[in-house]
């Protein structure tokens, strides 16, 4: 009988991220990342039902990564301004520092699997956020909007910037870069937007 | 080589059960099957995965009743 490799594990999963974003999601096949983590496709489908079920579990991972990382330092009781500032901290420097799980993410933000990973992530991230909108809005902090409105004006510059980031080059300008004195500039005009 | 898994033997055969109405042909039987745990058709992989889950530890029970049914089915090695 087989055991079970964690570490081979891991490297498979790494490596299906990797083919994922090189050739998306349509391009990529059980078959291809077997050949490409030298296994046999066999061994794949003992752990995974299906491509599916490999993309599923793949997301869920990342997802919850991603969650975890935005919440370092936070918490819901921080007035709205030092949160704000510590989600894009913790966004950005996350984005910085896991490029490729953020083109995954990206890869899989537009396909029919994205509905079921988001029903089964993790609640304690929207239940944490959540919490620290409604007290902003209760201290006074942050005007009540809808939350399409709120998070587009709160969260979109910030990934916008990530964008032209790595682009490397923006409308304007041949190169750019996302510094912390243009994230703070930046989200000095957020605050100012979603004041009361 | 069947693998055990979490105290269920996994089988995985390459068959010819190409899409889904091959799929819908074969549900009933394999659902009946008492020894069936659970199973699923990878049928977009060009082997045309067939993965069951079972208290059963031999795959040749399985790969008769695949046959039967009309389809070919042979498992697949690692």
């Amino acid at each position: 009988m087989r055991t079970r490799d964690e570490n081979k594990e891991q490297a498979i999963r790494q490596q299906a991220v990797e083919l994922i974003v090189k050739n998306g999601l349509d391009g990529f096949s059980m078959q291809k990342l077997a050949k490409a983590a030298g296994v046999s496709p066999a061994t794949l489908y003992i752990y995974y039902q299906d491509k599916e079920d490999l993309v599923l579990s793949l997301g869920t991972e990342v997802f919850n990564k991603m969650q975890q990382y935005s919440l370092k330092n936070f918490s819901a009781e921080m007035s709205f301004e030092e949160g704000l500032k510590v989600q894009w901290k913790n966004r950005a420097a996350f984005f910085l520092e896991n490029p490729l799980e953020v083109q995954f993410i990206e890869h899989l933000r537009y396909s029919p699997s994205f509905k079921t990973i988001s029903q089964t992530i993790k609640n304690s991230f929207k239940q944490e956020m959540g919490k620290f909108v409604h007290k902003a809005i209760l201290k006074g902090e942050l005007v009540q909007l809808p939350f399409e409105v709120y998070w587009s004006v709160a969260f979109s510059p910030l990934y916008q910037l990530m964008k032209f980031h790595t682009q490397g080059e923006s409308y304007a300008s041949s190169s750019f870069e996302l510094t912390d004195s243009v994230m703070d500039q930046t989200l000095k005009v957020v605050l100012k937007a979603l004041k009361p | 080589m069947p693998t055990l898994l979490q105290n269920r033997t996994i089988h995985i055969f390459k068959t010819n059960i190409n899409d889904e109405p091959d799929v819908k042909a074969i549900a009933s039987s394999l659902n009946d099957f008492s020894d069936i745990l659970k199973w699923n058709v990878a049928i977009d992989d060009c082997d045309k995965i067939l993965r069951i889950e079972s208290s059963e530890t031999e795959p040749e029970g399985f790969i008769r009743l695949i046959n039967t049914l009309g389809y070919a089915c042979e498992e697949l090695n690692f």
